[in-house]
């Protein structure tokens, strides 16, 4: 910093008028402007280009994977069930989603597959959404079906589609049954409307 | 190009971007005017980290914590996106000071920028109620104390104190409503005042222009662009690395969760509001409103009044001396408050060390508080007795509280800002304050000698078993501190539910209890300091403990389920030809060699032996789990 030759000068609203250095055209001007100007925009996109990614990454992180935790439920007692008697079993679980677990209620449909006079359980433990687009399908007992009431999709006690648009057939769940006759399931939901099994959450 | 016109031609955007970066700069661009442009950058960077945050945050008393952790632990990039925030805040702070302490020592708010000044000033009092109301919001134990503390200052102010503190609060306490309050301040309120203010400065700004020196004046002008917007763009970009290493190297702490009850906590507020924090120490009582309000008020009036009191023109740096020496009092001050505040002792609040006890007057200490002479296991408990309104004090020795500060704690609780625990100074000796002081410093450090007044060690009590286990079961003796019983307890010693199936006589257990070390066993302490009716109902409760004979096996309820299918292990494995294909053939199992503990162990997770496609049959009842294993033990045979 040179000294300056008026130390006590003051300074008003407009400022006192200097020769304006890089706007005369030079060659030299131009080069140092555009230098000036290319480490202003380097430096924006570098910031922008680092919290860009990160906070990409950031929103993303939770919208893949599967939610909920992969466990046994208790669902209730299948003990007694007749060959070819449905059953809904209602059930609370624990359901967790990024930082929350909540008790949702829950049911399945059972069947006990073995065939007529026998004594023992042949099950088969249905989810109860429907495979097409979600909603939650019904048991007719006089047909003898489940019958979704959103789209008309029917299945058989066996599963399988009989009606209606569903792409696939009703989705069995894992389950355990232990000496006592209390039925334990896995729970899980899978992408509706798709003609194969895609696990979306437990 | 053509568009660009277009749009211009119709808005007029283009040419006013354009009228704003050329902007003339009197005296050209210089490295020392990037300080305001650092403040508007770390403003930018707040507001984006910050509604990046929003995203997962939620202000509820159930949550709060818990979002915060999952931004942290759970997501890609949330430590660094909270890390950006965290220490964004801190830098934002300091540049505001330092612009401001370089528009003081320029002379710059004097005419015609008092209304900048003004504004300026509006501002920083609005960065500050960001810092303060941010720092409540992860409601972790810092969080939660250091704002109790900040509202109960604001809570000394005369008059219209209360009613601030119960708005802030929403109501009397710090709960769910002061996190609302405070979320819809830090979010809602004071970014829209920031952004309206920071509009209006930089308006200001446009009409008068940068303050230049007067040794500038005779320099030639450079527009803003891209002069000094290089400058600041770079110095920027400075920030954003520092701030970025910072925020992964050192990431935004987040403590435990908040617990109201845990007044044992320190509080500390956020390290740039520390300086008001040691500054009350030194106003005790009746005094401390004068630097909780009169001092942030006088310096709010000082800044308000500078501009209309200074009308100086002079422009150079030599004239103002003045406010260089006054600028360096107060960095030296602020950071000279906040290095004591830091000191790692504190002010004889923690000892460095374990604090030496003097057993004997803890002894006095003890026989007061057990013969409830003073009403301390009203509320508090300690080794297993008393209540449970304030903390557990069993192990208060540990937090190494100098007795001088405990002395002082139990004369006038208020005066450490605890308002529920009752004052003592008034009814008790200074001697027996002392007594008590010295006792809780040696709560879970010294062990002292049972009293002779116990009534457990009365002559009245046989030994007896059941005695034996009341002592266990009540925790008047620490067995389980160590050792589980029936499955209470704590793993670490044996678990001493079947001691009796060895036989041993009861003498020697007393034995063993009063002196373990001679037994080999130099990691139990020794209960020699029990009285012998404890001792011989110990060891009468310890040769007691046997577990039921376990049952026989059951092979054939084993065979029985997996027929039935009732345990699906046929869908996947073969026994005997029979069943699926999926897993091995189980036909030979038994003679293979693995004993009870495998079986056990590999049904309740396969996954740990590597295999990964058979399910886990962890929830199955024990008797159930044994007959399979039974019968699968019996294969092959």
């Amino acid at each position: 910093m040179a000294d300056s030759p008026h130390p006590h000068s003051t300074e008003g609203p407009a400022g006192p008028v200097s020769p304006i250095e890089s706007a005369s055209p030079g060659r030299h001007g131009m080069t140092r402007r555009r230098a000036l100007g290319a480490i202003t925009i380097v430096s924006g996109a570098v910031i922008a280009i680092v919290v860009g990614i990160q906070s990409l990454r950031y929103l993303i992180s939770p919208i893949f994977g599967v939610p909920g935790k992969k466990r046994w439920q208790t669902v209730g007692s299948v003990a007694g069930m007749k060959p070819g008697e449905v059953r809904k079993l209602s059930f609370v679980m624990d359901q967790s989603a990024a930082y929350m677990t909540e008790k949702v209620n829950r049911y399945v449909w059972v069947i006990n597959d073995a065939p007529e006079g026998s004594s023992k359980l042949d099950l088969v433990v249905y989810s109860p959404i429907c495979p097409h687009a979600g909603c939650y399908y019904n048991y007719n007992e006089g047909k003898n079906q489940f019958h979704c009431p959103c789209h008309q999709s029917s299945f058989a006690v066996e599963g399988v589609v009989i009606g209606g648009p569903a792409p696939r057939p009703l989705d069995r769940l894992p389950y355990m049954v232990d000496d006592q006759g209390s039925l334990s399931v896995e729970w899980k939901v899978f992408q509706a409307g798709e003609p194969k099994q895609i696990l979306i959450s437990y | 190009m053509k568009l660009l016109e277009w749009i211009d031609n119709r808005t007029g955007f283009a040419t006013a971007v354009k009228d704003y970066l050329e902007e003339d700069i009197p005296g050209g661009a210089r490295w020392r005017y990037v300080f305001g442009s650092a403040v508007l950058f770390a403003f930018i960077l707040q507001a984006v980290t910050g509604v990046f945050l929003a995203f997962y945050y939620t202000p509820s008393l159930a949550t709060a914590y818990e979002s915060v952790r999952y931004i942290m632990e759970d997501l890609n990039g949330g430590k660094y996106i909270r890390g950006l925030h965290y220490w964004g805040a801190s830098f934002m702070v300091v540049l505001v000071f330092v612009h401001m302490a370089q528009t003081f020592i320029w002379g710059a708010y004097r005419k015609p920028r008092e209304a900048m000044w003004l504004v300026g000033s509006l501002l920083l009092l609005f960065v500050l109620g960001m810092a303060f109301t941010g720092y409540l919001l992860p409601w972790d134990n810092a969080a939660y104390w250091g704002t109790q503390v900040g509202t109960n200052i604001m809570g000394t102010v005369p008059f219209v104190g209360d009613f601030i503190m119960r708005f802030l609060r929403g109501g009397a306490d710090l709960g769910p409503l002061t996190l609302t309050r405070f979320y819809s301040i830090h979010v809602f309120i004071i970014p829209g005042a920031l952004i309206l203010l920071i509009l209006l400065h930089l308006i200001l700004f446009r009409r008068n222009g940068v303050t230049t020196l007067a040794s500038d004046l005779q320099k030639p002008t450079q527009p803003f662009w891209p002069n000094q917007f290089a400058r600041d763009a770079t110095f920027s970009l400075l920030l954003f690395i520092v701030i970025s290493l910072l925020a992964v190297v050192s990431p935004a702490e987040l403590g435990e969760k908040a617990d109201p009850t845990d007044v044992s906590y320190l509080p500390r507020p956020a390290w740039y509001f520390l300086f008001l924090f040691e500054l009350l120490k030194f106003f005790p009582g009746r005094w401390e409103i004068l630097a909780s309000v009169g001092i942030p008020l006088v310096a709010v009036i000082v800044l308000w009044s500078l501009p209309f009191v200074d009308r100086s023109t002079l422009r150079t740096l030599a004239s103002r001396r003045g406010a260089i020496g006054f600028s360096g009092l107060v960095l030296l001050a602020w950071v000279g408050f906040t290095y004591a505040a830091n000191l790692p002792a504190g002010p004889g609040v923690i000892a460095a060390g374990p604090v030496a006890v003097d057993e004997a007057s803890a002894q006095r200490g003890m026989e007061m508080v057990s013969s409830r002479k003073v009403d301390c296991l009203e509320c508090h408990t300690i080794n297993g007795a008393g209540g449970s309104v304030g903390p557990d004090l069993s192990a208060f020795g540990k937090q190494n509280k100098s007795v001088a500060y405990l002395e002082s704690y139990i004369a006038d609780p208020a005066k450490h800002r605890n308002d529920i625990m009752p004052a003592y100074g008034g009814s008790l000796k200074p001697e027996e304050t002392h007594d008590l002081a010295e006792y809780a410093a040696s709560l879970g450090v010294v062990t002292l000698a049972p009293q002779v007044s116990s009534p457990i060690s009365a002559a009245s009590v046989h030994a007896s078993a059941e005695f034996g286990r009341e002592l266990i079961v009540d925790r008047k003796v620490a067995c389980l501190r160590c050792h589980v019983i029936n499955g209470q307890g704590k793993a670490g010693g044996i678990d001493l539910s079947n001691y009796g199936a060895k036989e041993r006589p009861a003498q020697q257990v007393v034995e063993y209890l009063k002196n373990p070390g001679k037994f080999s066993h130099p990691v139990m302490p020794q209960f020699q300091k029990l009285p012998d009716v404890e001792l011989e109902s110990l060891a009468a409760y310890l040769v007691s403990l046997k577990t039921a004979p376990s049952k026989k096996p059951n092979p054939e309820l084993g065979k029985e389920l997996l027929m039935s299918k009732k345990i699906p292990c046929l869908s996947c494995h073969t026994i005997s030809g029979n069943g699926g294909q999926i897993g091995g053939d189980l036909s030979g199992i038994g003679s293979e060699g693995h004993d009870r503990k495998f079986f056990e162990q590999y049904l309740r997770n396969p996954k740990a032996f590597g295999n990964s496609i058979m399910p886990p049959f962890a929830s199955l009842p024990p008797d159930t789990l044994n007959a399979v294993i039974d019968y699968l033990m019996t294969l092959g045979r």
